[in-house]
């Protein structure tokens, strides 16, 4: 490779992804804009962290948004407030004769348990927090509780570089995911 | 498979009323589960709408942390012309207003659009858009659809995170981009403005692409369709249908319309202008972002999955592809594809990038005078680990080419394409297109180059002259170039390629806006990523505290109205002004401004709209004076004379509202024979007159200009209302033949006849008038002026030849028009 081409290449490198960077700072917001959360910063930004069971759901307008609110038992947890219940707000749902469809916002299902990492607002409203990203699906392997999530088809972007980053499908056992949850929250993540 | 009853009798009702046309990219629902597929699209229902009109506000709580020399002044400019982006459509029936500020919670009876920025939102969540729809079908005129009644844009209050800094050309073709889903398009893949970020091509002087102009006049259509042209077809894969399959009609060297395809694989694109097009399928990507049609029981429909892109005829060689020639009113049918199913989509989300320097354009610009030129791609599918994808060849449809070897792969992961382009010596300017093959497949990425005739403008100062104006000092700029200031287009001057007259848009003393200069060619001065960016200052320290009153700020539902704004400290600008008042029950149907702190504007208010307060926003350039509760809405006065306020010209309607004119006024409870009218004091003479209308003259002594109408019925009078008086237009005095003989039923023109008319009141005396000013229609053929001249001291001898196709008649209207003014019709014979 000549020394011109090499120079030309690592401008190409630079400014793409520079342009990348800032393609995807302004993609569209048809349905949602997500920012990338490590299971680390899940476990720090949320102000709960739950095992729960749903048991039932309603929605209704929060100004011109419908919210579906999800009811669920408190199975088990790890952060937040000692509550049995809590009413999770998930954008999108059917209200007065209305619909709002968000795509990438996650519906859960009554009667099944899953892993919640939780955000609630100053106005004491709770929502998943980074929305799917905040949602595991419990299940089992051959030997094994595990949990999952499905990679999110919405657009996300890395908070650092504010680039467009693909998001990937999650699976790990549930007892490593209870053991990274307490040590990060032990080094510090916040109670 | 079993149907409820209660679906049955739905889709029976739907397939009764539904609209013929195409699954374009609307929010679509399935009436039927089998073939035929008819889809309801979800959108606004005009009739719901005052003026046809939809508002979109502002929350008032507004961003609370911008970047350097952002400001909410600069949010709100950028979304009020985002807004008049899409009422410009002209074949859209749908007219959409920028309302300023609202309250949170603000109730209103006519559906809506809002921006809201608050600290409801979680962590790993940047914004939320959406749109409220019902969940039952109404009927139209148009056929069925699914009204919406209100769309939200949902963002984080920090705005130094996307989509900011919003003086940005692309927060604003976000904010468009954000306006087009609000009024129910999804995403394309055309490059147009309703592309996703990742291929858009349109620019901040033409946001809208024809496919963008199709799907919202689709949508709500308003004389669509003549002019243009249809493609219908199928797309099957093992002889099924695909589902959600994107067909493109692509013209070289222009642009891109596209539908996708019913479950069954049927599709239809409708609003194809007259030309010759390459039309091609190609599989949504993963990262498509589009909400899937709905079946009858709100279950999504979804996609039929990958397969390999070709051109009609199954041609994944461009070479091979046919043109399919489009013209106005004509259906071309059986343009039908077979596809390869694939497990995945093998190229999708390419971008392309031009450089200056250090600095990079995303899509492609490329100046073609020095012959060559090197851009950069980079999306899924065209390479890896620094190689290009096996097979991978790439090619321009239009007049570029790919030099031989110009297609070369650089970086690991990911891996960037770069491709070396040659220009013929006969190029125009303007899109190119790029097409690249990989294996069968074919993935076209219209507009991936846009060529121009020079580099893109670039500002290197900016100062301030004797008289106020700023004077902005660069390179490249081109006769019809546009200085903005922040989002907002400052009145300009262009002098030479170097420099430029500027007259601030009104602002706030201490405020710095950011200078942007650009080109209609699509280029700009931010393409040379200016470090610092370069800005002005408004004059003073510190701006003084400005005040707006209202006279009425109660107005009762169903009124039209008047309202009187005098301001303290504002710089009211004819043109830079914008008045809302934070509820989409409130509609603000124009502005007049007379001094810089005197308005006049007519608001109409919602029939069925509930007592209510809300904000009054007054905007001029960057000064926003916003009140809380100051207009509210009274309940419905009953028996009001209502007063349309609009006029319109009882003869031809073209001549206007001026001088003498005979002309109608339509209302409510307009009384009859004891209803008195008068226009800025002076009485105007009723002809006739019935509740509902009024056939009324236009009093000779009015100036042009706008004029208070004022209306009582005989026991009580009306809110005033504005119309605007034109001056009058030239008079027809006689058709003659080139001999001097007046066209008569005996002595008819004939077509190719040149043919003199005399008018009157078209210029002053001894003005020069150049006759591209002129224009003649004869039973509606436009033609050209041969030559203007003056006659007598008071007339004007206009010579023309009629067109071999003009209509033929006793009774054609020939009018002549100058600068938008046309004169009443002279009847004459036209004979075969």
């Amino acid at each position: 490779m000549t020394g011109k081409r090499s120079a030309w290449d690592y401008r190409v490198q630079r400014i793409v992804l520079f342009l990348l960077c800032l393609a995807a700072w302004l993609t569209p917001l048809h349905a949602a804009i997500l920012e990338r959360l490590s299971l680390d910063e899940l476990t720090q930004q949320s102000t709960a962290i739950v095992r729960v069971k749903v048991v039932g759901s309603y929605a209704e307008f929060h100004g011109s948004m419908i919210y579906t609110h999800w009811r669920v038992q408190v199975v088990e947890r790890w952060k937040g407030p000692d509550r049995s219940t809590v009413e999770v707000l998930i954008p999108g749902g059917i209200a007065r004769g209305l619909h709002q469809d968000v795509a990438g916002a996650p519906k859960l299902l009554i009667g099944k348990e899953y892993l919640l990492f939780l955000w609630t607002s100053k106005s004491g409203s709770t929502y998943l927090t980074g929305l799917s990203q905040g949602l595991f699906e419990l299940g089992k392997s051959a030997t094994d509780e595990v949990v999952s999530r499905p990679a999110s088809g919405e657009p996300m972007l890395d908070h650092v570089t504010w680039k467009l980053v693909k998001d990937e499908n999650f699976q790990m056992r549930y007892s490593e995911m209870t053991s990274r949850i307490s040590a990060t929250l032990s080094h510090g993540g916040g109670h | 498979m079993r149907i409820p009853r209660r679906a049955s009798a739905l889709a029976l009702g739907w397939a009764l009323t539904v609209s013929s046309a195409g699954a374009y990219y609307h929010y679509i629902h399935y009436t039927s589960a089998t073939a035929p597929y008819l889809p309801v699209p979800e959108k606004f229902d005009l009739s719901a709408l005052p003026n046809k009109t939809v508002t979109i506000f502002v929350s008032d709580a507004g961003p609370k942390k911008f970047p350097a020399n952002d400001s909410l002044p600069s949010v709100l400019t950028q979304v009020g012309q985002a807004t008049q982006v899409w009422d410009g459509v002209a074949t859209s029936d749908l007219r959409v207003s920028f309302g300023g500020l609202y309250a949170d919670g603000t109730e209103g009876a006519t559906p809506g659009g809002e921006v809201v920025f608050d600290d409801e939102v979680p962590p790993g969540l940047l914004a939320i858009t959406t749109h409220t729809a019902a969940n039952t079908a109404v009927t139209g005129p148009d056929g069925s659809f699914f009204p919406i009644t209100r769309s939200v844009m949902h963002f984080r209050s920090d705005l130094t995170q996307a989509p900011g800094p919003s003086y940005s050309e692309g927060f604003y073709l976000t904010v468009v981009h954000e306006i087009g889903h609000a009024l129910g398009l999804q995403h394309t893949f055309t490059s147009s403005v309703m592309s996703t970020a990742v291929t858009r091509a349109t620019a901040e002087l033409a946001p809208l692409d024809a496919d963008d102009i199709a799907a919202i006049s689709l949508l709500y259509p308003r004389n669509f369709g003549g002019n243009t042209g249809t493609v219908t077809g199928t797309v099957t894969a093992g002889g099924a249908g695909v589902h959600m399959a994107s067909v493109v009609a692509l013209r070289p060297g222009g642009s891109a319309i596209s539908a996708l395809t019913n479950p069954d694989g049927t599709y239809r694109i409708d609003g194809i202008p007259p030309g010759n097009y390459f039309i091609y399928v190609q599989p949504l990507p993963p990262t498509a972002n589009i909400t899937s049609p709905q079946d009858l029981n709100g279950k999504p429909v979804a996609p039929s999955g990958a397969f390999q892109g070709v051109f009609y005829p199954n041609a994944s060689d461009q070479g091979k592809a046919t043109v399919v020639s489009i013209q106005a009113g004509v259906s071309k049918d059986g343009i039908d594809f077979s596809v390869n199913r694939k497990n995945s989509v093998p190229i999708y989300d390419v971008s392309t990038y031009s450089f200056y320097g250090q600095a990079a354009a995303h899509p492609a610009y490329v100046n073609f005078v020095p012959g060559a030129a090197t851009i950069a791609a980079a999306g899924v599918g065209l390479g890896s680990n620094g190689h290009l994808t096996a097979g991978l060849s790439a090619s321009v449809l239009g007049t570029a080419f790919l030099a031989p070897g110009g297609l070369r792969a650089y970086g690991t992961t990911p891996t960037y394409l770069a491709l070396d382009l040659m220009f013929g010596l006969v190029t125009p300017t303007g899109p190119q297109h790029i097409v690249f093959s990989d294996s069968g497949n074919v993935y076209v990425l219209p507009a991936g180059i846009k060529l121009t005739k020079t580099d893109p403008p670039s500002i290197s100062s900016v100062s301030t002259d004797a008289t106020g104006n700023v004077v902005v000092t660069g390179t490249n700029f081109a006769p019809d170039s546009q200085v903005y200031f922040d989002g907002l287009p400052a009145a300009t001057a262009i002098v030479d390629v170097s420099h430029a007259a500027v007259i601030p848009p009104p602002g706030v003393s201490g405020q710095t806006a950011v200078i942007t200069v650009y080109n209609s060619d699509g280029q700009n001065s931010m393409f040379l990523e200016p470090s610092p960016v370069p800005a002005y200052t408004y004059p003073g320290t510190s701006a003084p505290a400005s005040s707006v009153t209202l006279s009425p700020s109660v107005l009762p539902a169903g009124a039209r109205a008047m309202v009187d704004i005098n301001g303290v400290n504002m710089n009211f600008t004819d043109g830079f002004m914008n008045v809302g008042f934070g509820s989409s029950d409130a509609l603000v149907r124009g502005v007049w401004v007379l001094s810089p702190t005197h308005a006049l504007v007519n608001v109409q208010v919602a029939d069925n709209a509930l007592p209510s307060s809300s904000y009054a926003t007054v905007i001029s350039g960057f000064q926003v004076n916003a009140q809380q509760n100051a207009f509210q809405i009274s309940a419905a006065v009953p028996d009001l004379p209502v007063v349309e306020p609009v006029l319109v010209n009882a003869v031809w309607v073209p001549s206007g509202v001026y001088p003498g004119a005979t002309v109608s006024l339509s209302g409510l409870n307009l009384g009859g024979t004891k209803t008195t009218v008068t226009i800025n004091s002076l009485s105007a003479t009723i002809l006739n007159a019935s509740a509902t209308q009024i056939s009324l003259v236009i009093p000779a002594k009015l100036q042009p200009g706008p004029a208070i109408l004022r209306l009582n019925n005989g026991t009580t009078s009306a809110y005033p209302v504005v119309v605007t008086i034109v001056p009058a237009p030239p008079s027809i005095s006689t058709v003659q033949d080139v001999s001097n003989v007046n066209i008569s039923s005996t002595n008819p023109a004939h077509p190719g006849d040149i043919l003199n008319v005399q008018v009157t009141g078209l210029a002053a005396h001894d003005a020069s008038v150049a006759p591209g000013r002129v224009k003649i229609t004869a039973g509606g053929d436009n033609i050209p002026a041969g030559s203007v001249t003056e006659v007598n001291g008071t007339a004007w001898l206009i010579q023309f030849t009629l067109d071999q196709a003009v209509p033929t008649g006793d009774q054609v209207p020939l009018t002549v028009s100058i600068d938008g003014k046309t004169s009443l019709p002279a009847y004459i014979s036209i004979a075969p």
